[in-house]
């Protein structure tokens, strides 16, 4: 009689179970997602490229057209809520030890309502057939990053034996139009990686969890060393994440000492002030009980705290650890039966996603409770116009009667310059803007906007978009995306 | 590198130079402020309108007659501007252009709106008639806008050619929002070498730099700024030096058994040390042929070795046997400020170098007895700040002893008895130097336009 009564419970669950596995294989597998904007977000799967423009109540399919149903999803990077790429693999069913390195790059501008799809050669640098201890060609695991609409990289792994990690770097500095494959020999390893602008960028990971830094896009990478912080036992060896820079000189970067003795793993966070030339240690909390031993814990910087999740008795724990005492938030009980926290995606202490083994679950109140926003194939609607990503003007507020605080003293927010600047009129040409980039101490170009009542009315003298666009590959920088390593949360 | 967004919207009636300018602020305070709103808008449209969505306008304001109505127009303006800015465009932030008395008397009142930065209209004038590369003592309280909320317009019109291509500008530096601060880097690929000695001394060091030829900036055309250092004689008497568009002065401190020229500014004046007779060290500074005697209050010896052009001074002072370091800020006068740097935990600190930002570099100890370098990041009024090691991979020790406007800071390392100079940029780029032949080569100084001074052995100097 009791062995009759588990045993339907049981049934009970695996009904339950296969129901929901039956509908997460339909969706396929979500493998990442990124939420841009509150309500501006993404998820793929291995064969789909899913957008929200509702924080995840209703979902559009925007998969790039796939030539062959062999061809993947591989890597997929948003700048904001309109521009982004698709790296698709296309191991297409042909011999893998003649033509592997396939793989095309798909662009939009305007939410994938339309792709351009461009297929670069990619010469193998391992002769072929012969099989070394490189690898047989690629994989399809893909990285990718990019810091404006101009410059990007991609990482693609070749197919190693477990503890080697080797690949190729690729690099666009057309908004992925046409992309310049790198030296074999300058990439440490193929991981994920980041970049802060467009010759500053991190990689971290690797059999040995190490991280590098480049300075010059990617042509030589540096390893960093970071010393192990006072309180942790000098015996851990750390698992690094990528740095987040919340302005020009001011960035963290998480690092998870991990260890084979205990379950858990303290938790550091360093912080640089200096654009990453130093890092200290910022704070360190206790282990995390639910740590995943050999991976790194999945975590975002939120304001400057550290933001981790794990997964215990049908509850996500969040974490927050900023400079003060950190807190822990557990939440109400989830509705899904998810088991491991795998990836964060916050714009704010309050709104954020996390992907919760298949699903995504989505938060507007810090983490107290979670709503499942997974995308369901069969509830996709046609793609929706985007985006809610231009300020909005405003009815000026009603004139003030009270006094205003004492002078600012609050730190400016946004990307402190401690350069060398220069005001100019009229606008300089392109081409002196280019030589000045390469041989002036000037870092910072103040320009002067169209309308400005008491200046020139002649257009023809003031910055276009297509002047800003083209001083912005000469390094002249005026987008804000929140890019690469440089999220302005 | 960045983008700066600049209105030049509309200016007082009492404006100084009415040249060009058709659109004036209302001496009506409500529509003075309506009209601060409406060129909000106008600036923010023309912002998006170029595809920038976020981040920082500045806006104009020349030079005015302060006080009365022109008073109470631009304040009423200001804050009109400022406040659409920040109720009305979420992720913009706005700054104002003005001068050091128009920020003082009107852009800070409590009846404004405060901006998020402020862009310092402050050139050179007859009284002070060299340019200040730096936000601070700008003839306003440095309390105001003190947080990385300043840039600073430091002289005007200048024809300026790099490479080919001339432009007009008027130069800034800035310390201060800017879409993009950190993109880009400039690190330059390759160096050349150049030796120097002091006419028939039998060893020069050089051990500061600054980025003036004489009285002008350095403009980039095969020109060298002002180099201070020491030189030891035949006599083997050491002694300070100035090295200006290729003539050397000698600096000699009265009375002095030996004296060193280790920091100059860019309005001239040198930070060093002498030796009286009875081998004690002193701190000096030199402004002009005015020697100002720097002794920390209680120390047994204090050597002066970096000085930036709010005339901050930075050094090391003995006490015991212990060194520590200080610094020295004149402000206000005739008030005269010794603090003490200390690297919390340290065994001995010496601060050599300070930008103008207030951002000094200097080498502490470890109870090891091995030295790393260090950054401290200070801000007003306490200068106490804080402290970013610094130390060059794989090396036993490492030196900081400079840190220039563009956060570039020369040192040297050792390892096993190899010493070299470098210089590391902005992310952790270090660029390693040696001079070819020598065996060991120490890099002392650089200034804003990575020019760099050193030593080397057998015993001479490079830029």
């Amino acid at each position: 009689m009791r062995v009759m009564r588990v045993g339907s419970v049981l049934s009970l669950l695996l009904t339950i179970c296969f129901g929901i596995a039956a509908r997460a294989q339909q969706a396929g597998r979500i493998e990442s997602m990124k939420l841009l904007t509150p309500n501006v977000g993404w998820a793929a799967t291995k064969q789909k490229l899913f957008w929200t423009t509702d924080g995840g109540a209703r979902w559009s399919d925007i998969t790039p057209k796939l030539d062959h149903k062999e061809q993947r999803v591989s890597s997929v990077f948003f700048l904001d809520s309109s521009t982004g790429w698709v790296l698709l693999s296309c191991s297409d069913g042909r011999d893998p030890l003649t033509d592997d390195a396939c793989f095309e790059f798909a662009s939009t501008t305007n939410a994938g309502a339309n792709w351009s799809i461009v297929r670069p050669k990619i010469v193998d640098p391992v002769p072929r057939p012969v099989i070394t201890e490189d690898g047989q060609g690629f994989s399809a695991v893909t990285f990718l990053d990019f810091t404006d609409p101009q410059h990007g990289w991609a990482v693609l792994k070749r197919n190693l034996q477990v503890g080697r990690s080797s690949g190729l770097m690729l690099r666009t500095v057309d908004g992925g139009k046409s992309w310049t494959q790198l030296p074999r020999s300058t990439l440490p390893m193929a991981e994920h990686f980041c970049f802060v602008n467009a010759k500053d960028g991190w990689i971290s990971g690797g059999p040995d969890q190490e991280i590098y830094s480049t300075h010059d896009s990617g042509d030589s990478w540096q390893r960093l060393l970071l010393a192990v912080p006072a309180q942790i036992s000098q015996d851990l060896s750390p698992v690094y994440g990528l740095p987040v820079f919340v302005d020009g000189r001011t960035g963290y970067l998480p690092a998870n000492y991990e260890s084979s003795m205990s379950s858990g793993a303290p938790e550091v966070l360093f912080k640089t002030e200096d654009s990453g030339r130093t890092w200290h240690a910022l704070i360190t909390t206790g282990p995390l009980p639910d740590a995943h031993p050999w991976a790194a814990y999945p975590s975002a910087i939120v304001n400057g705290e550290l933001l981790t999740a794990a997964i215990s008795g049908g509850q996500i724990d969040l974490s927050r650890n900023g400079q003060s005492a950190g807190t822990k938030h557990q939440s109400t009980r989830i509705s899904v039966r998810a088991s491991t926290v795998d990836q964060l995606s916050f714009v704010s202490p309050q709104r954020g996603w996390v992907l919760a083994t298949y699903w995504i679950l989505s938060t507007d109140d810090g983490g107290i409770s979670w709503t499942n926003v997974t995308p369901d194939p069969a509830g996709t609607v046609p793609p929706l116009a985007s985006s809610d990503e231009i300020p909005r003007k405003r009815t000026r507020t009603e004139a003030r009667t009270l006094p205003e605080a004492s002078p600012a003293s609050q730190p400016a927010a946004g990307d402190v310059s401690t350069h060398l600047g220069f005001d100019t009129w009229p606008t300089p040409s392109p081409s002196a803007m280019q030589t000045w980039s390469n041989s002036s101490p000037y870092y910072d170009v103040y320009i002067y906007l169209y309308g400005s009542p008491n200046k020139s009315t002649v257009k023809s003298k003031y910055a276009n978009q297509s002047w800003l666009s083209t001083v912005e590959g000469y390094g002249w920088a005026s987008s804000r995306h929140g890019s690469g390593c440089n999220r302005h949360v | 590198m960045g983008i700066v967004p600049t209105w030049f919207g509309l200016q007082s009636t009492c404006v100084n130079d009415s040249t060009g300018i058709t659109q004036f602020i209302s001496t009506t305070p409500a529509t003075a402020s309506d009209q601060g709103a409406a060129q909000a808008d106008l600036a923010v449209a023309a912002d998006q309108a170029l595809g920038i969505t976020s981040g920082i306008i500045y806006f104009d304001i020349e030079s005015y007659t302060i006080g009365g109505t022109c008073s109470a127009a631009v304040q009423s303006y200001v804050d009109g501007f400022v406040d659409e800015v920040h109720n009305a465009y979420s992720g913009y932030l706005v700054g104002v252009y003005a001068t050091p008395a128009a920020i003082s008397s009107d852009i800070s009142s409590q009846n404004v709106a405060q901006a998020d930065a402020i862009w310092i209209a402050s050139p050179p004038t007859k009284k002070n008639p060299y340019p200040q590369i730096t936000v601070w003592n700008q003839g306003l309280s440095d309390s105001l806008w003190p947080n990385g909320q300043r840039a600073h317009q430091f002289l005007m019109n200048q024809s300026t050619t790099f490479g080919s291509s001339t432009i007009n500008i008027d130069p800034d530096i800035d310390n201060a929002p800017v879409l993009n601060a950190n993109n880009g880097s400039k690190l330059p690929s390759s160096y050349t070498y150049t030796s120097f000695d002091y006419p028939n001394a039998t060893g020069t060091y050089a051990w500061g730099i600054n980025d003036m030829s004489s009285s002008a900036i350095i403009n980039g055309s095969g020109q060298t700024g002002q180099v201070v250092g020491e030189y030891q004689d035949t006599a083997g008497n050491t002694h300070g030096f100035l090295l200006s568009s290729g003539t050397y002065t000698s600096i000699d401190y009265p009375g002095a058994v030996s004296t060193v020229a280790y920091g100059i500014n860019n309005l001239g004046q040198i930070a060093g040390a002498w030796l009286d007779s009875s081998s004690k060290e002193h701190g000096f500074l030199l402004s002009g042929v005015k020697y100002v005697p720097l002794n920390y209050p209680g120390g047994s010896g204090t050597i002066a070795y970096g000085i930036n052009d709010a005339g901050q001074v930075v050094g090391s002072y003995a006490s015991g046997n212990t060194l520590s370091g200080f610094l020295y800020y004149q402000s206000p006068p005739p008030a005269a400020n010794f603090f003490a740097v200390n690297y919390p935990g340290a065994t001995e600190t010496v601060v050599r170098g300070i930008n103008g930002d207030g951002v000094a570099a200097g080498t502490y100890y470890q109870n090891s007895g091995y030295s790393l370098g260090f950054v401290e990041y200070a801000s007003p009024p306490t200068w106490n700040g804080t402290f970013s090691s610094v130390g060059y991979s794989g090396a036993l020790n490492t030196l900081l002893t400079s840190f220039n406007n563009n956060n570039q800071a020369t040192g040297f390392y050792d390892t096993s008895g190899v010493t070299q100079g470098f210089m590391l940029s902005y992310g952790i780029a270090f660029t390693s130097f040696n001079y070819a032949g020598s065996t060991e080569t120490g890099a002392t100084s650089t200034n804003d336009f990575e020019q760099t001074v050193g030593y080397y052995f057998d015993d001479v100097n490079n830029i």
